[in-house]
């Protein structure tokens, strides 16, 4: 019995270990109830052309966001409230180390949160963190309707709030399918070859500028 | 200045001729259905679209707006209207041979090539006055109802977004080609109208040869694809190449030499056949 405890000993320290590095980020996520931030969105998708625009966004605790742009912009569905989501229900997920990694020249440590329910739409997130500064440098969200988004974060001013400079979203393009029937190009003289070599992924940079942080 | 009257006074005929209203009243018919429709349940049709991107990413801001409502209709309607205009334009000779009065006109003093020539323009203008009806619904009134914004559109490389600024002289490039297109299909109908003594002959026979030229145009078989590029059926979509990014300058050139050297192709043989036509009744 006591030879089982001492195996699973790593495990319960590491779990209590990512617990309080979650507990942390919560902490520090719950000071920020308001800000409003202007944004400079540069989609680069393969099978989208688009310049980049200008937009205002507003962001209200928990997890509210208003994406004002003067035209069309795109966004990714999944990765702006989802993490703030995950922050302001701690209870409803469980924390789990999962090592560590060096990203931007800083050592982050992984944690996995995996929900508690079975039935919601999120079904595994995995956050690597500057323990230091108690930033997140990257995150992986899947949920079940809109799959997997990675999202990588840079901060410079508002590093004391947690609110990034720049947000990278990296997006799967192969289920894009363009409906055939919409889309004829009598123009076409030749057929498209698929070559497979085609670009499967898409990403959407996002530049944050003159934060108004809880005014 | 015989060339001028003749053309005022085939202006004047043409805008005699109740079926002259067929058209203006059409497009406006049709452009109201579109709009309507487009207000009660616009957002579902650009979602049937846009529903491969819109399960990983989402769309924000004004997509339904004026510009893509013009865009819609233009899309739409733009295959109707060679009908119009062949309908006015198809008659133009062989209308006045089957009256009995193209015989009273040759007795004025006016060569065959400025009598043609002046129902050519006087085509040319109804065709233009059609092009701009159809421009002042789509993209006036669309803007009106709907406002202006950017404009998302569909093409077979995947969606492209332009923005508010950049679309109006877009619209007006598109327009031109439309009208060269269109253009096309009435100097095809005058020069059918050559050949025949009755109404309708020249107006099925245009519309046949656009249906034929259409359908070699959008079978995807090898075989075609030598003839494809010299059809002028394939080049009246033209216009949707102003609505690229980066704009196919090369292609719009293309399809506008194609569609001039048509032109002139369907005005000599109407000239040929013109001056050779025997008109006794």
């Amino acid at each position: 019995m006591k030879y089982w405890l001492l195996l699973c000993f790593p495990f319960f320290a590491s779990a209590q270990q990512a617990d309080e590095l979650f507990a942390r980020l919560t902490q520090k996520f719950k000071q920020v109830h308001h800000y409003e931030v202007v944004a400079q969105i540069k989609p680069n998708i393969p099978l989208i052309k688009i310049l980049p625009v200008k937009a205002n966004v507003q962001f209200t605790y928990p997890n509210t966001y208003k994406i004002k742009s003067a035209g069309i912009s795109i966004l990714p569905k999944n990765g702006f409230s989802e993490l703030p989501l995950l922050f302001s229900q701690p209870n409803q997920f469980t924390a789990i180390a999962s090592g560590n990694e060096v990203i931007q020249g800083v050592r982050a440590e992984i944690i996995t949160l995996l929900p508690r329910a079975n039935e919601g739409d999120l079904v595994l997130a995995k956050i690597w963190v500057d323990t230091q500064s108690m930033l997140i440098l990257k995150s992986l969200i899947t949920s079940r309707s809109n799959g997997t988004i990675l999202s990588e974060f840079e901060y410079t001013s508002e590093k004391a709030w947690g609110l990034p400079a720049r947000m990278k979203f990296t997006i799967d393009v192969k289920k894009f399918k363009i409906p055939k029937g919409v889309a004829t190009d009598i123009n076409r003289t030749s057929r498209q070859v698929d070559d497979g070599n085609s670009t499967k992924k898409g990403s959407i940079e996002v530049i944050f500028g003159k934060y108004r942080v809880n005014s | 200045m015989i060339f001028f009257h003749s053309t005022r006074n085939e202006l004047i005929k043409i805008a005699l001729k109740p079926r002259s209203y067929l058209g203006l009243a059409a497009i406006t018919g049709l452009v109201g259905i579109i709009l309507f429709a487009l207000m009660a349940d616009g957002m579902s049709m650009i979602s049937f679209v846009t529903a491969s991107f819109e399960q990983t990413l989402r769309f924000e801001g004004k997509v339904l707006n004026g510009n893509l409502v013009a865009f819609i209709i233009l899309q739409m309607l733009i295959v109707h209207i060679p009908l119009l205009v062949a309908l006015v334009t198809g008659d133009l000779i062989s209308g006045e041979a089957a009256m009995g009065t193209l015989r009273m006109l040759m007795t004025k003093p006016i060569t065959r090539t400025q009598l043609l020539m002046s129902k050519f323009l006087a085509g040319g203008i109804y065709t233009f006055l059609i092009v701009l009806w159809l421009g002042f619904m789509a993209v006036g009134i669309g803007r009106f109802l709907f406002g202006p914004g950017d404009l998302m559109v569909l093409n077979s490389d995947g969606l492209v977004i332009l923005q508010e600024g950049d679309i109006i002289w877009r619209y007006m490039g598109a327009f031109c080609v439309a009208f060269l297109a269109l253009l096309t299909i009435s100097s095809l109908s005058i020069c059918l109208s050559c050949f025949s003594d009755n109404s309708i002959g020249p107006i099925v026979s245009t519309m046949a040869i656009i249906l034929l030229f259409t359908i070699i145009g959008t079978l995807d078989v090898p075989v075609f694809d030598t003839i494809r590029p010299l059809l002028f059926t394939t080049h009246m979509a033209a216009w949707r190449s102003f609505f690229e990014d980066p704009i196919p300058w090369q292609q719009i050139k293309e399809s506008i030499g194609i569609l001039v050297a048509h032109n002139v192709l369907f005005i000599g043989v109407s000239v040929l056949t013109f001056h050779r036509k025997d008109i006794t009744v």
